[in-house]
């Protein structure tokens, strides 16, 4: 480029163009203040509603002590295959909302259905004495 | 793009766009509704900051001049006032004289001289903003300085 173009742009470059108006206030984001109230409350929406969620859930569901009261058999009864209300949804149930209480509750039961082989008078140490 | 990412190029750049938008509308309060629609739409519409923004905002501001021109009526009285130049910057009349003989100029030489001189920008950028060669816009651009020049009695 030749050297009086470089003098006439420095010429040019003087005249500084005007500043336009400021920038209207749309779309500017919500002050901090704001913002964090808008998330307390937020907060404690969701947290009143889990806990409103659970309350109702626990009182749909059976509790686990009444199911493992229900899953072990009846004495009166004396079903030969145990209790006529263990299911296996009932014992799915169980192991999903209470691991231990399933194990407690198929001991209970399996000790009262299957025969005791450690009972001086039972079957078993009759046959051996024989 | 954050407020405070715009407002910075708002101050920055926005004197060079809004005279830019004015030497293609001819009025400064249509260039700084233009400008304004173009901000705005950095802020609303989460717009991720482009690699180089000037360029950007130059061809944005292009574009949403050319459009408000298209849907206007085909002539337009251009401001009598001069509007264009701070009038503290250089000498007020040249400042006008300056204003009056862009405005002289074939819109596409001015818009070339606009681009180089006030939004400092190489004559490739310029050419990329205008989406025309390098060779057309350098050619626009000498031939422009030319006429300028010579409308401004060999500054």
């Amino acid at each position: 480029m030749e050297n009086h173009d470089e003098v006439f742009e420095r010429y040019l470059r003087q005249f500084r163009p005007r500043a336009p108006r400021a920038l209207p206030d749309a779309g500017r984001t919500v002050p901090p203040s704001w913002r964090s109230k808008l998330a307390v409350v937020a907060a404690i929406i969701v947290i009143c509603s889990l806990v409103g969620w659970f309350s109702v859930r626990r009182h749909r569901l059976p509790q686990t002590s009444h199911l493992i009261k229900t899953l072990s058999p009846s004495p009166q009864i004396g079903h030969p295959f145990g209790p006529p209300d263990v299911s296996l949804g009932r014992l799915k149930m169980l192991m999903r909302r209470d691991p231990s209480g399933l194990d407690a509750a198929l001991i209970d039961i399996s000790q009262r259905l299957l025969p005791n082989v450690e009972n001086p008078q039972g079957t078993l140490h009759v046959l051996a004495g024989e | 793009m954050r407020r405070e990412e715009v407002e910075r190029l708002y101050a920055q750049l926005g004197p060079g766009l809004v005279a830019f938008a004015c030497s293609i509308l001819g009025d400064r309060a249509s260039a700084e509704d233009v400008l304004h629609q173009v901000f705005l739409k950095l802020l609303v519409r989460s717009v991720i900051t482009p690699d180089d923004p000037r360029s950007y905002l130059y061809r944005a501001v292009r574009n949403a001049t050319l459009n408000v021109q298209r849907s206007r009526s085909r002539h337009v009285e251009l401001d009598s006032e001069p509007a264009w130049f701070e009038a503290s910057s250089g000498n007020a009349g040249e400042g006008l004289a300056v204003e009056v003989a862009l405005k002289e100029l074939p819109n596409e030489q001015r818009e070339v001289i606009m681009l180089r001189i006030w939004g400092g920008m190489t004559l490739e950028e310029a050419a990329a903003v205008l989406e025309i060669p390098a060779n057309t816009a350098a050619s626009r651009y000498r031939y422009g300085l030319a006429r300028l020049r010579e409308r401004l009695g060999g500054s």
